[in-house]
């Protein structure tokens, strides 16, 4: 017993525990990094995609050389002696015209090889991680500024045209990467009150409504071929006779009918699905139709139901809410029916413990 | 009152019977769902260190109406081996179950539905159809996820109906009332004329009952969580064995609708809790109205002071869905048959003992 009782309080205990620590952690600040609105710092070493500043490149090809993908394509024609190439931007004198300088960013491994053998550092990574592409084709960027037929003027300012393009198309890039806002909407929808059906009350509607349910789902648990669908369709019918006992004035008895009914149901249909194996092909209508013996039946049972309701003289309550039942029946539980309900407990009992010591063995 | 009221207003007791039938859900359920599915998905981002929605609205706060849209536009699909009928029908049921509790919720004095003289017991016995609506749903799918899990349901709702019915019966046995209206209205006053503060009453009896009361409210609060498949309770869709449950096979509106009585029922749990044992729509302070001599504000007070009372127990409930792992089948009936049935037992006992004092 004190077993069981420190087993209940530990649980209880460290439940509590479990909601402290839950509980703190709401007011830690988020990890999570807006990323495309807000995007994470990167590191200081970061390598992504490869630029190549065509002002400083001698065409010298180490990088080239250095790539372990090959992803690097340059060609170099010499120049005319006498031509003016201009000098990087630490001094040294371009020599040749690069006529291709080609990156295929796709096969890049980002290594950074190809940095550091550059004589004048102008092929190096930028911070620009973002550039998606439909075609592997566009992948390919190309650096050259200049071909060779081309004078160099002219050439020039096409090459920083393109260079221009190129910063254009990586800002586009990350500009299709942001997402647009979802447009608002508000739903709206109001009752449609149009209705109005002046010939009825509101308990006439409600009582053939729920007679309606009853007899239709009364008809499909008699016809139904599939066990499963007779259980539902009798919860159907259990649901519409607690409706009408509502009307009449009995409630608990309602709600009791839909408490005790409803797990009824529920166990049956777990019957239902669990021992039979092929639910839906099974016929469970008796072969024999005993046609002459059940239309007797049917005939007298007609006949007397008819005869009451045609003999007994109906009070006409106007629509009040009735009284509830439930205090005047609990005292009469208590005091004038008691020795039945204790008999009726009994019985509980006695069906419960049967079925504790059957599921024991 | 007010279906009074609306009878006189627009001459016809159908049009008011449909105005107040329509009036919880327009005014309370929808708005309220919208509400709590974003709440649940920040409450649970933030206690993971996340963010959650942000993206739609400030905050994310049109997040779900967004959800909302593009549920609506989804596909309704149907598998070819359903069971056709039974399963368009089972959505339905479940919502109409978990609805028709609203219909006896006080949510402040001039806001009720009807004032059911069984109120308690009428709320157990409908969202009882949402087992029925569950299992049919597990059923008509056809799907052997769906139908372990709707049979998982029915076994646990069965099951924590016994200590939930059972501490509705000690609460009947103090108070002598299932009207949640009279139960409200005898816990007037300050927080602690509340039944988990040992009701109204002042003498020996109140200080007897309250660990009794407290033990009551962890009993019912547990088996109620259970009733409605919450976690650490939510072994009927367990994602992680189960696919997800008894609503695998469903899409769109069809799941949207188990989507929102899932959450009505969370609402009606935490709404019979706030009454049972929290003084219901009643303040824990007295009333602005009442001081100020403003009559008309006092239900406006009320309707907030319920809400924020069913608002509080259901962040507890999504707080222990982010604590607790789910339970394992065999756990969870053991659970209900050997400890939360024998104490629902003895709580009835001692209870009953000390009212006849």
């Amino acid at each position: 017993m004190i077993n069981y009782l420190q087993k209940f309080w530990g649980g209880l205990f460290t439940i509590l525990i479990g909601m402290r620590v839950t509980f703190k952690h709401m007011f830690v600040p988020a990890v999570t990094i807006q990323y495309p609105t807000v995007r994470p710092e990167l590191p200081e070493r970061e390598r992504n995609r490869l630029y190549v500043n065509m002002d400083d490149c001698i065409g010298c090809d180490q990088c080239s050389r250095a790539c372990p993908v090959s992803c690097i394509d340059i060609e170099t024609v010499k120049s005319i002696p006498g031509e003016d190439l201009g000098k990087t931007s630490n001094g040294k004198k371009k020599a040749l015209w690069v006529t291709k300088f080609d990156i295929d960013i796709a096969k890049c491994c980002y290594c950074e090889l190809c940095v550091f053998p550059c004589p004048t550092d102008c092929i190096y990574m930028t911070d620009v991680y973002e550039f998606s592409e439909f075609e592997r084709s566009s992948f390919i960027y190309d650096f050259v500024t200049l071909t060779k037929e081309e004078i160099e003027d002219k050439k020039k300012n096409f090459a920083e045209m393109q260079a221009q393009k190129e910063a254009a198309k990586a800002a586009a890039a990350i500009k299709a990467a942001e997402e647009k806002a979802a447009k608002k909407d508000e739903p709206g929808k109001k009752p449609d009150n149009e209705k109005d059906v002046k010939l009825m009350g509101v308990y006439e509607i409600i009582f053939y409504l729920f007679a309606a349910v009853t007899l239709v789902s009364a008809v499909f648990v008699v016809t139904s071929r599939n066990i499963v669908r007779a259980a539902f369709n009798l919860l159907f019918t259990f649901f519409g006779v607690a409706g009408i006992y509502v009307l009449l004035g009995a409630d608990f008895v309602a709600i009791v009918q839909l408490i005790v009914y409803v797990g009824g149901i529920l166990i049956l249909l777990i019957f239902g699905v669990m021992i039979t194996n092929k639910i839906t092909e099974v016929d469970i209508k008796t072969g024999t139709l005993h046609t002459l013996p059940a239309a007797i039946g049917v005939g007298l049972f007609t006949g007397i139901v008819g005869a009451v309701v045609l003999n007994t003289e109906w009070r006409v309550v106007d629509s009040e809410m009735p009284e509830s039942t439930l205090t005047t029946l609990g005292h009469m539980l208590i005091t004038e029916y008691v020795l039945i309900f204790e008999l009726l407990g009994i019985l509980l009992l006695i069906a419960l413990i049967g079925a504790a010591s059957m599921a024991r063995k | 009152m007010m279906y009074d009221w609306l009878t006189e207003f627009t001459g016809s007791e159908i049009i008011a019977a449909l105005i107040q039938g329509w009036l919880p859900l327009l005014l309370f359920v929808l708005p309220f769902v919208l509400v709590a599915v974003l709440a649940e998905r920040k409450v649970s981002a933030h206690m993971q260190d996340r963010l959650g929605p942000m993206r739609v609205g400030y905050h994310g706060i049109l997040q779900t109406i967004a959800d909302l849209l593009k549920l609506l536009q989804k596909e309704d699909i149907i598998a070819s081996a359903n069971d056709k009928k039974l399963f368009n029908l089972a959505p339905l049921l479940v919502f109409a179950g978990s609805y028709a509790a609203f219909a006896a919720i006080p949510f402040s004095g001039a806001f009720i539905g009807s004032q059911i003289e069984l109120g308690l017991i009428y709320i157990v016995a409908v969202t009882g159809l949402v087992v029925a609506g569950i299992l049919m749903a597990g059923w008509a799918s056809n799907n052997k996820y769906s139908l372990l899990g709707a049979m998982r349901a029915a076994a646990q709702i069965i099951s924590y109906e016994i200590p939930t019915l059972l501490i509705i019966l000690t609460v009947i046995m103090i108070t002598g009332t299932v009207n949640l209206y009279t139960l409200s209205e005898m816990q007037t006053g300050y927080f602690w004329n509340w039944m988990i503060f040992g009701g109204p009453e002042f003498g020996l009896q109140k200080f007897l009952l309250i660990p009794f009361m407290m033990m009551g409210f962890l009993v019912i609060f547990i088996s109620m969580l259970a009733e409605v498949n919450r976690t650490p309770f939510d072994i009927p869709e367990a994602e992680s064995e189960l696919v997800s449950g008894f609503h695998t096979e469903y899409s769109g509106m069809k799941f949207a609708m188990f989507f929102l009585a899932e959450y009505a029922n969370m609402f009606a749990v935490s709404a019979i809790i706030a009454i049972m044992f929290f003084g219901g729509f009643q303040s824990p302070f007295g009333y602005l109205g009442n001081s100020l001599g403003w009559e008309w504000l006092v239900p406006f007070e009320q309707f907030f002071w319920f809400t924020v009372k069913g608002l509080f127990f259901i962040f507890v409930q999504m707080w222990l869905r982010w604590t607790l792992p789910r339970f394992r089948v065999d756990q969870l009936m053991a659970f209900c048959w050997k400890y939360m049935i024998p104490f629902a037992f003895v709580i009835l006992i001692l209870v009953g003992l000390i009212t006849v004092l």
